[in-house]
């Protein structure tokens, strides 16, 4: 799996600036020969091939495809989050397309671009046989063949691409974010709707796409979530309030070089993870309980901040910051109390 | 506000322009094998028949819009200017006169009704192939009709001068 999205990866950010390349000459070769062939039918067809081109580079493939290979790498979690979390918004939700939708609509466009392409080559091959406007129609003719090979090919790696990420947003999983020595586990939890996996047949000489619609089982779902939740954040949480508690000289030597090192970005970064967390809130129903936990983290660690700089009363500054830890630990005991409870 | 902050302003890679020249050869062979590949569709496609389609072939004077521009003067154009001017006004002594003899000729043949004898100015009557005779022939006026002569020219040739010349005593 690892080796094919990086070959796919590989091979489509090489094609799509051929693509440009292949775009920019036919173009240019349309703007030279409009005044001599515009009334041909060849040229019409022509015409055709450069708007399906143009709906293609208006429909940004560039950062569709930058946005599903962060998907499934994985390499910045943040992002992956918000690209994750942007697929449970509906379309109803407001004006703008999330960006699975709109490479389904690219997947389609590329499917319906080959055939205007071989039309527009056997208009040009009429040409060839009556060895009319021989330059223009050799160039015409290597440039459909290259785009019509580039077109089927990029078609392909985008429906296995879309196939990838639709594969991953069905699943449940936990993503880890590391922000200044703090590590936050967000776990994401797929909407029980229908979704779409693409195909492509070969049909005599093009590629055909197919999309069917799958469902997801609900029951199956509901308890696996119920128990992967508790697992999850017990384990979780346990770990990081131990790791609060056990190591407190490193953190206070942290936080006295973070003090010595204060800058406005840290204000900017601060602001950042309350807002990442307010939306966590927002799109995380189910898991309100570990989310209020993390923003009593936050709260202790925030108040530990605003306490740092008197350092003329470091005495009073420590008894004040054991107070908080020990209502952190009692309220993550009841809670788990409650919880066997129910 | 989450998505405005996370969101970095992606800028695009600048596209080279096209080139300005392409050498046709090295452009061609260096997609060889998509242009076979292209070929053989194509080929499955027309059943190899590259002939053009009749009703796609165009005249060859097609490019020439010109008649449907105003300010451009040309012949037929002033035909079809004098054809409005004689079918807005009618025959006058003034148009007649101005006609040139071919188009006059053109329109008087075109005044034969299909049975009998049109009339000319006076009530002599005329016989169908009057425009032509009237080019070839005296016409005279005989029992109501206006009939050719059938002798050899309208007085307006060799012949004709070297009679006159005869009888004045102009030679010798």
């Amino acid at each position: 799996m690892g080796t094919e999205f990086e070959t796919i990866e590989a091979r489509i950010t090489s094609m799509l600036p051929q693509l440009q390349s292949e775009c920019g000459i036919l173009q240019r070769m349309v703007y030279k020969n409009k005044n001599q062939h515009r009334r041909s039918s060849y040229f019409q067809r022509l015409l055709k091939v450069r708007r399906d081109l143009r709906l293609l580079q208006s429909a940004n493939m560039e950062e569709l495809v930058s946005s599903c290979l962060l998907v499934i790498k994985g390499d910045r979690p943040k992002q992956k989050l918000h690209l994750l979390g942007s697929l449970k918004r509906r379309k109803c939700d407001g004006d703008k397309h999330n960006f699975m939708e709109r490479l389904l609509g690219a997947a389609r466009l590329l499917a319906e671009m080959v055939e205007p392409i071989l039309k527009a080559a056997s208009e040009v091959s009429v040409l060839f046989a009556q060895s009319f406007f021989m330059g223009f129609s050799v160039t015409i003719m290597a440039l459909l063949a290259r785009l019509r090979v580039l077109v089927q090919q990029i078609l392909l790696d985008v429906v296995s691409l879309f196939n990838m990420v639709s594969s991953l947003s069905i699943s449940k999983q936990s993503i880890k974010i590391t922000h200044n020595g703090i590590e936050v586990f967000r776990d994401f939890y797929p909407v029980s709707d229908d979704f779409v996996t693409l195909e492509c047949v070969w049909k005599s000489d093009k590629f055909i796409l197919l999309e069917r619609k799958h469902k997801t089982n609900d029951e199956s779902h509901v308890e696996d979530s119920g128990g992967n939740v508790s697992v999850q954040t017990s384990d979780v949480n346990y770990n990081s309030i131990e790791s609060f508690l056990g190591d407190d000289q490193l953190f206070h030597e942290r936080v006295e070089a973070d003090v010595v090192a204060k800058e406005d970005p840290n204000h900017i970064d601060d602001m950042n993870t309350d807002l990442l967390t307010g939306s966590s809130q927002i799109d995380d129903k189910e898991t309100r309980y570990s989310d209020q936990d993390t923003t009593k983290a936050f709260i202790n660690e925030s108040s530990q901040e605003a306490g740092l700089p008197a350092s003329s009363r470091s005495s009073t500054n420590d008894k004040l910051q054991s107070c908080p830890k020990k209502v952190a630990f009692v309220s993550i005991k009841n809670l788990t109390l409650m919880r066997h409870k129910s | 506000m989450v998505t405005d902050g996370t969101k970095k302003p992606q800028v695009s890679v600048p596209t080279p322009p096209p080139p300005w020249k392409i050498n046709l050869q090295k452009y061609a062979e260096s997609r060889a094998l998509e242009l076979h590949s292209l070929q053989s569709i194509i080929e499955n496609r027309v059943n190899s028949d590259y002939r053009s389609q009749k009703n796609k072939r165009r005249r060859t004077t097609v490019f020439d819009n010109q008649i449907a521009r105003k300010g451009c003067r040309r012949k037929r154009q002033k035909l079809g200017i004098i054809d409005k001017a004689l079918a807005k006004s009618g025959l006058e002594e003034n148009h007649q006169k101005k006609l040139p003899r071919c188009v006059h000729r053109r329109y008087e043949l075109k005044k034969n009704p299909e049975n009998g004898f049109c009339t000319s100015g006076d009530v002599t009557k005329r016989l169908r192939t009057h425009v032509w005779h009237a080019k070839w022939f005296a016409m005279t006026k005989l029992w109501g009709y206006h009939l050719p002569l059938c002798l050899q020219g309208r007085g307006k040739g060799s012949r004709a001068l070297l009679k006159k010349a005869q009888t004045r005593g102009a030679c010798t």
